[in-house]
């Protein structure tokens, strides 16, 4: 009695360690962000150091006025009407993509799956790219909602048709991604068949679009996205103790009361929304839900309830850290951070699928 | 040999038909007349007829026949690799080959480097092409060997070979001026449009050495297609044998991806269809692949021909029509008919 006593007491300290520890982390991930983002700020055509940017956030909170078309007035409106749009936008995006990709891997019980290699987004860029181009939209919508909704019509279309492939008996994670490669590639020359009835002009700006990158957001882009973002990770947050569940097979969780299939079709529409809200204003940013959810496990394990939070901070420091590169090298936006996540991605997705027997999960 | 005899009939009607499609009107039996009178050595004395005799002989007729070379090159670069790899979905695109290939021609056109020194022009872009073709073949008798994965793992393997490689492309074409990237652009979804008769003899080469390579060991893939242990017993070294088969269709598809872009799925739709009438015997296979190849592209250049004034890319087309198949393929899997 006493012995187990002791042994539950033991119990007990281990796992408040490993919680704090988790906890730990994810602060530090906070707190890693809080600087990226100020260098984010900073890094830019016009010279403006690292602290400096803060004391012009903070001024301009705190109600500043300064004199019209003077150097501070210059350097506030660069900063607040630029440059934090953009490294808001950032976080938005890598924390709701992140989200996304952990959510698909817990629900399709899929190491490789995410938005971008089930092919959600590929399906998601042809549906604003019929709504730009064509103007063909769904539903009686004008504007930024008309291409919102678009682009997430036709993101449910991988999301189920996975859904459909992964419900067939034995069949394994990497058959599940090649499905989603693909519905990608259909639609990608959906697309090209699309922007070739565009004109020379727009293919360069579309293209440049498609790539993903930060470059030109501003302050009315945002709002969407945030929202849906915001309430989309809460909603999944609240949900990780069901995630956790499925993830521990089909039978067990129906066992635990949980109704798989509508929960996993549930989780599918809102990550296929987070994903077409995101897509519809930065285009592809490819593999950063595949990527931070892995690097999130190795280091805490595959317990939802820390995952999803610490992806939450993880992916928008990897969107801002690939941002930063990008404005580093080419400050004209030559170098959008699409390619640069690429060069990241491609490798550990190559990575990952050579070691996926050995896989943490 | 019906089906061979059927195939290359239909191959001449859709050359012709692939021929009298375009902005001037020139019927399918007036493009005919054409044809055969221009190799019958007949001069056109009318200014009508000079026009009709360039249009068709000078313009058309080059980009039919790339049509046809590259479409047999894909189809049988496809089907041997399916037998090599013992892999119902490998083709020279979705293993990332044909990416390689045009990442190499995209650093040699729009930076002027060539790889190997003393090559230039041409040369220099299909050396190119060649050699980085050979990177993602390499990638997959790496990974398929060492780490025994599966035949989805493979095609995995292979697009995130393609992934690394579009990103350079992708990266490289930032870098190009506004008026090179169109041009890269469309090339990279795979365009016939560029084929003359100053390169249509590299496409006719890479297609006679694909055919003639590939039929001749016919019975080699067969054998391939069995386990390695049984391989071996019959005297082959299958390691050797799948590493020059890998070789020579890189080399194929290096060459026919310089002057024409990836064209997708070519390589692997064919194939497949051909296997559910013919069966898997390579001897037959590779044949009856080129020719189905060489009919499919026509007919989907054709359809990009009529349904874009906008000059589509046959690319698009393939991919329409192969994306589908490939999810239809992987679903049967299992079910298959090797």
């Amino acid at each position: 009695m006493l012995a187990s006593g002791r042994s539950d007491d033991k119990l007990v300290t281990e796992y408040r360690a490993y919680t704090l520890k988790k906890i730990a982390i994810i602060s530090g991930g906070i707190s890693l962000l809080a600087v990226l983002v100020g260098l984010s700020v900073t890094v830019g055509y016009r010279d403006i150091g690292f602290f400096q940017a803060y004391s012009i956030i903070f001024d301009h909170i705190s109600g500043a006025v300064y004199e019209y078309h003077s150097e501070e007035w210059w350097d506030d409106w660069i900063i607040c009407n630029t440059r934090l749009p953009r490294a808001i936008a950032g976080i938005v995006a890598g924390a709701g993509l992140a989200v996304s990709g952990a959510v698909m891997q817990s629900v399709m019980k899929n190491p490789l799956a995410d938005p971008y290699t089930t092919g959600i987004s590929s399906a998601a860029v042809f549906g604003v790219t019929i709504a730009m181009v064509l103007g063909i939209t769904f539903a009686d919508m004008r504007g930024q909602y008309a291409i919102v909704f678009n682009a997430f019509v036709f993101g449910m279309i991988p999301a189920l048709a996975v859904m459909g492939v992964s419900r067939m008996n034995s069949v394994s994670p990497a058959t599940l991604i090649l499905a989603g490669i693909a519905i990608s590639y259909f639609f990608s020359a959906l697309d090209t068949l699309v922007m070739t009835m565009a004109t020379a002009e727009d293919i360069k700006s579309t293209f440049l679009w498609q790539i993903g990158s930060l470059d030109g957001l501003r302050w009315m882009d945002l709002p969407i996205m945030l929202a849906i973002v915001s309430i989309g990770s809460l909603l999944t947050g609240m949900l990780s103790r069901k995630l956790n569940i499925l993830s521990a097979g089909d039978e067990s969780a129906a066992g635990l009361g949980l109704n798989v299939s509508r929960y996993r079709l549930f989780c599918l529409i809102l990550l296929s929304l987070m994903t077409a809200s995101i897509i519809s204003y930065t285009g592809i940013i490819g593999f950063v839900g595949l990527v931070v959810p892995h690097v999130c496990r190795m280091i805490l394990g595959s317990d939802n309830r820390f995952v999803l939070p610490a992806c939450a901070v993880l992916g928008p420091v990897a969107v801002l850290g690939a941002d930063i590169v990008s404005k580093t090298i080419s400050p004209m936006g030559e170098l959008p951070m699409g390619v640069i996540m690429s060069f990241i991605g491609g490798p550990l997705f190559l990575m990952l699928i050579i070691r996926q027997r050995r896989e943490v999960w | 040999m019906l089906f061979a005899g059927i195939c290359a009939a239909l191959v001449l009607i859709l050359i012709v038909l692939n021929v009298s499609i375009g902005l001037y009107k020139i019927g399918f039996l007036d493009s005919y007349r054409v044809l055969i009178d221009h190799l019958s050595g007949v001069v056109p004395d009318n200014l009508h007829d000079i026009r009709e005799d360039h249009i068709i002989f000078n313009q058309r007729l080059p980009r039919a026949i790339a049509a046809a070379c590259v479409g047999a090159v894909l189809a049988v670069s496809g089907a041997a690799m399916q037998s090599t790899l013992k892999n119902p979905l490998a083709d020279p695109y979705t293993t990332g080959i044909s990416s390689g290939a045009s990442f190499g021609v995209c650093i040699f056109a729009v930076m002027g480097i060539s790889l190997l020194p003393g090559l230039s022009g041409d040369y220099g872009m299909i050396a190119n092409a060649f050699v980085f073709s050979l990177i993602p073949a390499a990638a997959i008798i790496v990974c398929s060997r060492v780490f025994s994965a599966s035949p989805t793992s493979v095609i995995l393997i292979g697009i995130a070979v393609m992934y690394v490689f579009s990103a350079c492309t992708t990266l490289i074409k930032l870098y190009a001026e506004p008026e090179d990237l169109e041009v890269v652009y469309r090339w990279s979804l795979g365009n016939l449009g560029k084929a003359t008769w100053d390169n249509i003899g590299y496409m006719a080469a890479s297609c006679a050495i694909a055919v003639i390579f590939m039929t001749a060991a016919g019975r080699r893939l067969n054998i391939l297609t069995m386990n390695d242990e049984s391989v071996m017993s019959v005297g082959i070294d299958p390691k050797k044998e799948r590493a020059i088969i890998l070789a020579v269709v890189s080399l194929c598809t290096a060459l026919a991806v310089s002057f024409t872009g990836t064209i997708g799925f070519v390589g692997l739709v064919i194939p497949h269809i051909i296997r559910i009438f013919m069966g898997s015997n390579n001897t037959f296979l590779i044949p009856a692949s080129a020719f189905a190849g060489a009919v499919f592209l026509l007919a989907a250049d054709s359809v990009a021909k009529v349904a874009g004034t906008y000059d589509l890319p046959v690319g698009v087309i393939t991919s329409i029509v192969g994306g589908p198949v490939f999810l239809y393929i992987l679903i049967r899997q299992r079910r298959r008919a090797w």
